[in-house]
């Protein structure tokens, strides 16, 4: 059987032929040739590739066939050949979903031969972005991605089942590096919305003055510099999820905006007038504790009730140190996989080391540490040596060679994550969930 | 160098989509043939009824074949036609470039006959 199907509706026999003769030129394509459209419509349930459909046909008008196709076989590209040049009934068809519109004329051969070739290239592409997006939501089956086989990670499973069968919002909270956004994919990408966008943004690595631009978008000339109009991350997840990381950083006038965006589940964007409806499922993100921010009167509390939903907590990996290990393994196994090496194994004085550490930056810094600890390997076991916590890992080492006072302390943290980060000031900020303008002020005063 | 007349008819682009295929090129020679004698049929009796729209509709109807045939002459009496005014007909006009189409239309049936 040929890989592309063509249907050609044409009254006409000689130029149903000649097209018929032309597109088999290309093996790849199997036609058939339709003298009416009762003849074709009967036929429609082979559900064809491509039609190529005479608007004047004796026993139907070609709107009406476009009309059936679309219901029949709604995957179906239809490009009308007629002879007819009117402009009017070519704009009706293409708005009535017709691929293309092509006079019968000198150059109507190349022209179908053509626009077949790019239906070709975008059903292509199309099964392409639909096997990846089958291949990450394999990749986001919660019980793959997320590791461990202590109560708590039993208990997250429960609740992440829950979340994938209703729309309800979420509230993930939990250290950096505990895995909040692992779990906010794994809700997306096990749910209903899976085949819609996953729309990230990290609120804190966002200016605060650009923040409400890149949420809401702009209409071209709402401000200097709005050349043309942008859609915002709302919008971009439309039917799909937002996922609003670091939410707690959030300043109390843009809290008033997104209160007023989730409320009513509609905005405008800045400049515009037009109300925009929201479908979307947000799944919220922070490592502060919102019931002391809004205790402090740094978060709203009208805000906190509504982002609230249903919240997960992430424990810190210390406190789950049943899955130290089978989270190691795990890293090590998918490192070496994907990095074509053999299997490596753990000697039991490495899994001894790596249970003692405390990993202030959880289970991110335990996948880092795993993922060197197999390049420094020789291939088959890892040893204690292959072990290497990093100096900022290991925040309880300079507290026994000198006292220093708190600010100090800070500093000297500071320091040692930019050196870390090769002065990225706002990777830094995000790490050590600080102010970014906190460190630039503190660069200003020549204090780090 | 005298000017050569234009050729009734072109078959160079069945030729380049029959990719040496004959007998293709032979069979759409003969369904070409056999549709122009059934739409001459057609234009006589509408013509002997007066019906302008109908002939219109079939000097429409057979104009693809013809300009794949690389009837170019012929293929611009059938445009002259069809962009004429109904409302306001040249009837001689009209009968002259319908003559002019019937005769085109027959010497190159005789032409593909002979070939």
């Amino acid at each position: 059987m040929s890989s592309f199907s063509i249907f050609i509706v044409e009254d006409d026999k000689f130029y149903g032929e000649y097209l018929k003769h032309n597109l088999s030129l290309n093996p790849d394509y199997g036609i058939r040739h339709f003298l009416t459209g009762k003849e074709f419509i009967e036929n429609l349930h082979e559900k064809p590739d491509v039609v190529t459909l005479d608007y004047n046909l004796p026993d139907y008008n070609g709107a009406v066939v476009l009309k059936k196709i679309r219901q029949i076989s709604p995957e179906t590209q239809v490009i009308i050949v007629s002879g007819q040049k009117d402009i009017s009934t070519a704009l009706d068809l293409m708005k009535d979903g017709a691929y293309d519109y092509i006079v019968k004329d000198q150059d109507s051969r190349s022209r179908l031969w053509n626009t077949i070739l790019r239906i070709r290239e975008n059903q292509s592409l199309k099964n392409q972005v639909e096997k990846l997006q089958e291949e990450v939501i394999r990749k986001y089956d919660f019980e793959k991605t997320i590791i461990g086989n202590s109560q708590v990670i039993r208990n997250l499973y429960t609740l992440i089942e829950r979340a994938v069968k209703t729309n309800i919002n979420v509230s993930v909270t939990g250290e950096t590096g505990t895995g909040k956004e692992v779990v906010a994919k794994a809700i997306h990408y096990n749910s209903v919305r899976r085949k819609k966008p996953f729309v990230a943004v990290n609120m804190a690595a966002i200016p605060h003055d650009l923040l409400e631009s890149e949420l809401f978008g702009y209409e071209k000339g709402a401000f200097t510099g709005a050349f043309t109009r942008k859609t915002g991350k709302f919008e971009e997840a439309t039917e799909g999820t937002l996922f609003l990381d670091e939410i707690g950083d959030m300043d109390m006038a843009m809290q008033a905006k997104v209160l007023r965006v989730i409320q009513e589940r509609e905005l405008v964007r800045i400049g515009g007038k037009e109300t925009i409806a929201l479908d979307l499922r947000l799944i919220v993100a922070t490592h502060k504790d919102l019931k002391e921010e809004v205790a402090k009167g740094n978060f709203r509390q009208d805000l906190f009730f509504r982002l609230l939903g249903l919240p997960i907590h992430l424990p810190p990996l210390r406190d789950r140190a049943n899955d130290i290990l089978i989270l190691a393994k795990h890293f090590a196994e998918m490192f070496c996989k994907e990095n074509n090496l053999p299997p490596i194994v753990f000697s039991s004085e490495t899994s001894e080391k790596l249970l003692r550490y405390p990993y202030p930056g959880n289970i991110r810094e335990l996948k880092a540490i795993v993922d060197l600890a197999v390049v420094m390997s020789n291939g088959k076991m890892l040893t204690p040596e292959d072990i290497i916590f990093s100096q900022t890992s290991q925040p309880t080492d300079f507290l026994s060679t000198k006292e220093m006072t708190l600010e100090e302390y800070d500093r000297v943290i500071i320091k040692s994550y930019l050196e870390k980060y090769k002065d990225d000031m706002v990777l830094v900020a995000e790490k050590l969930a600080v102010g970014k303008s906190t460190l630039y002020r503190m660069r200003q005063k020549n204090l780090i | 160098m005298k000017n050569q007349p234009d050729p009734l008819f072109n078959l160079q682009e069945l030729q380049t989509i029959s990719a040496g295929d004959s007998s293709f090129l032979d069979s759409m020679i003969q369904l070409y043939i056999s549709q122009i004698e059934g739409f001459l049929l057609d234009i006589s009796h509408f013509t002997l009824l007066k019906d302008y729209a109908k002939i219109k509709t079939i000097v429409h109807k057979m104009k693809p074949s013809v300009i794949v045939m690389g009837a170019t002459s012929t293929s611009e009496i059938i445009l002259r036609i069809e962009e004429m005014d109904l409302e306001r007909l040249d009837e001689p006009l009209f009968s002259e470039l319908l003559l002019k189409l019937k005769d085109n239309l027959q010497k190159i049936n005789d032409l593909l006959r002979s070939l």
